[in-house]
């Protein structure tokens, strides 16, 4: 960073003082009272007006948000829009519970057969063989 | 117009009070605003905000404090929002230089000669105005609150809502920050 500051107030110190602590010491008093005897700034004296066009243009955008959204074309888009997406929802969701329903009996079905294959003795049987 | 007529006819949503908060204290709203953000066009910016906003939300203004220390408040919140926002955009941009997406020059601005100051203090107060750029936000705000707009310590602990004594550490804090930055400036100058 290049710091810019009063060459002439810096070499009139130097050459005044030895000590360089004492020169660095004087110089920020300098600057820290040169703040002393300021006057308030006066603002644009069109600064009203410009809030209001400030304003207008804030509303301006509100204004035409709401004007957008009451035009029945948008809002059927709107409605059209919010519809399928409820739609797709609803109609993913139902495959994927029929999908989760349709593995489950599977797997029912699947332990069924395995059960049915398997040879099963009834006691009497077993006792004819006997 | 007395304060309380004038903040319930804003409240009424009336114009001419609203013109007549503005022509009385615009000139206190940009001269904090200039010493906070150093450049007159961008202070001039932040006092169109801070009067919008204050228009928007003087429903909210519940008469706890004078009009004044809440628009210096409003003042102070928004200048703050401000630098932090262009401290943001310079590092953004010297990110994207350094990956080479941009081709501008990251450049620091040039000096700040208040208007306000004597001319024959200009050179010494653009100093001023650079180590004042480096301090915390807190010890900023004080420091041009009781310097530049010569607010007394009360007043400024009510538009920063903090203790008197709390002011008074922020300022000796920031004039002990203000003259380590101009010792070493000076020796690093000559």
């Amino acid at each position: 960073m290049v710091w810019k500051f009063d060459k002439v107030n810096c070499e009139n110190m130097k050459n005044n003082e030895n000590n360089p602590k004492n020169g660095a010491s004087n110089w920020a008093d300098q600057v820290l009272a040169s703040l002393d005897g300021m006057e308030r700034v006066k603002a644009n004296p069109f600064l009203y007006t410009r809030i209001l066009a400030r304003m207008e243009r804030k509303m301006g955008v509100w204004e035409k948000a709401a004007g957008l959204l009451s035009k029945p074309a948008f809002a059927f888009a709107a409605v059209f829009v919010f519809v399928a997406i409820n739609a797709t929802v609803l109609f993913r969701s139902q495959a994927e519970a029929e999908e989760e329903v349709a593995k489950k009996l599977n797997k029912e079905q699947m332990l069924a057969a395995e059960f049915s294959n398997s040879q099963t003795y009834t006691l009497v049987e077993v006792n004819e063989d006997k | 117009m007395g304060e309380q007529e004038l903040v319930e006819a804003l409240k009424d949503g009336n114009e001419a009070a609203f013109k007549y908060m503005v022509t009385s204290w615009q000139d206190m709203v940009y001269n904090t605003s200039l010493g906070l953000v150093q450049n007159e066009m961008d202070a001039e910016d932040v006092a169109q905000e801070v009067f919008v906003k204050a228009w928007e939300s003087i429903g909210s203004f519940k008469g706890e404090s004078k009009l004044s220390t809440w628009l210096y408040r409003i003042t102070v919140t928004k200048s703050l929002d401000y630098l932090r926002s262009r401290k943001r955009k310079k590092r953004f941009a010297y990110v994207q230089s350094l990956f080479g997406m941009n081709d501008e020059l990251v450049i620091d601005p040039p000096d700040f000669h208040h208007p306000g100051v004597v001319a024959e203090k200009k050179q010494l107060s653009a100093s001023l105005f650079k180590a004042l750029d480096l301090l915390p936000e807190q010890q900023k705000a004080a420091f041009v609150l009781s310097r530049i707009e010569g607010l007394n310590h009360k007043e400024v602990s009510e538009v920063l809502g903090t203790t008197v004594p709390a002011v008074e550490s922020l300022l000796q804090r920031a004039k002990l920050n203000l003259r380590k930055k101009l010792e070493n400036t000076y020796r690093k100058e000559l």
